[in-house]
């Protein structure tokens, strides 16, 4: 059962492939509690769309792990928000 | 050229539904995200996807008033993944109407978008990736003054990338982001309601939009400005089309004063030249002040 710590490095490195920020600048925002993609990340809409193929690919990694899509996504607006939905889904949650 | 308004009614309209609706999203805002509702200026044409839906009262000097609609509304409704990839289908309708003299408009459009992303699975560490932006769009057309009813589909590519801000605002106070995008088009339109010959024409389009929000820490995300080009290359023209020109091209720009936090309700101010042949708008040259509103998440 992966837990959230297991999975926030995992995400916050999937992060820093579609933002001009480094891992430690994004966990550190991540830490602070300012990680909204939108406003401290600068991502557009399709970027978001676009976290769903990098954190299915985490949470399938995992036995019973099962996809995250682009509308539970959407649905996120921190980093923090995309770390506890990838956990539930590598613990094989399908919803919300 | 036209312009404006009406202000005290848009003000009045603006405040009103802003104090029903808060700085917290209601329990209308959760139902339209749990059911991944969304309402947009346009879902058909993806250079408005972002823009909020728009209703304008134009009241020109020396002219009869006219009003603008722009609302598209879409719900998701299935997706999937596979590897390096993910999709989802969102069936969709959209209503554009125009009651100027000049540039008259009245289509309806209903079908559905299917967006599908892909990109590199395993980039190489701190590399950013490039993704790819694909969707497929069909929909029955009923343009009620020009081409009368007929069918529509188009396939767009959209790059993504952080480093050269495609799709991307960057961090700061300035930010902006560019969206470039390529298209194919095609549309078959009978003669069932506006008397025209049946044909079709197939279209190149390519646009690119530059959003900019120049004060953002300061003054949060409430001020944003959006600027467009779309570009149509029409081919193989017959029926209502053949006298469409070769070449169509539409610029606009907007100034968009959010009224809350969520960036769900703005008064915005518009100017448009050019002509758009996927909504049925005709060439035209105007500047308008709009309510706009924008559901189901600012993204």
């Amino acid at each position: 059962m992966p837990t959230a710590a297991e999975i926030k490095p995992k995400v916050i490195d999937a992060f820093t492939h579609k933002v001009t920020l480094s891992y430690d600048a994004i966990e550190a925002l991540v830490d602070a509690g300012n990680d909204d993609m939108f406003a401290d990340l600068g991502m557009g809409g399709q970027p978001i769309d676009s976290m769903a193929i990098s954190l299915t690919q985490i949470a399938k990694a995992y036995a019973g792990g099962v996809p995250v899509l682009i509308s539970s996504v959407r649905k996120c607006n921190t980093v923090t928000d995309c770390i506890k939905l990838t956990t539930r889904r590598a613990n094989g949650t399908k919803s919300p | 050229m036209k312009t404006i308004l009406p202000i005290r009614s848009l003000i009045f309209l603006s405040l009103t539904i802003c104090a029903l609706a808060g700085d917290e999203p209601s329990s209308f805002d959760k139902f339209l995200e749990d059911h991944g509702i969304v309402v947009r200026q346009s879902l058909a044409n993806k250079n408005f996807n972002n823009e909020p839906a728009a209703i304008s009262w134009i009241s020109p000097q020396g002219g009869a008033d006219s009003t603008t609609i722009d609302i598209a509304i879409g719900m998701n409704a299935k997706e999937g993944s596979f590897t390096g990839g993910s999709w989802n289908l969102l069936p969709k309708v959209e209503y554009h109407k125009n009651t100027d003299t000049g540039s008259k408009q009245d289509t309806l459009k209903a079908g559905f978008n299917m967006t599908c992303i892909f990109e590199d699975p395993t980039p190489p560490p701190g590399q950013q990736v490039w993704s790819h932006y694909l969707e497929l769009s069909a929909a029955y057309k009923d343009d009620r003054i020009k081409t009368g009813q007929g069918i529509s589909g188009s396939l767009s590519y959209t790059p993504l990338y952080a480093p050269l801000h495609f799709a991307s605002y960057g961090t700061g106070n300035f930010r902006y982001m560019l969206t470039p995008r390529i298209a194919l088009l095609a549309e078959h339109a009978n003669d069932l309601t506006a008397g025209a010959l049946s044909g079709s024409v197939t279209r190149l389009k390519a646009s690119v939009e530059l959003s900019v929000y120049p004060f953002f820490k300061t003054h949060a995300d409430g001020i944003e400005v959006l600027v467009g080009y779309q570009t149509w290359f029409n081919q193989s023209r017959s029926g209502p089309f053949a006298s469409d020109k070769k070449h169509q091209e539409l610029f606009t720009a907007s100034l968009n004063f959010y009224l809350d936090r969520d960036q769900r309700y703005a008064l915005g101010l518009d100017y448009t030249h050019g002509e758009n042949p996927e909504d049925g708008q005709a060439d035209q040259t105007v500047t308008s002040l709009s309510f706009k509103m924008k559901l189901g998440g600012k993204k």
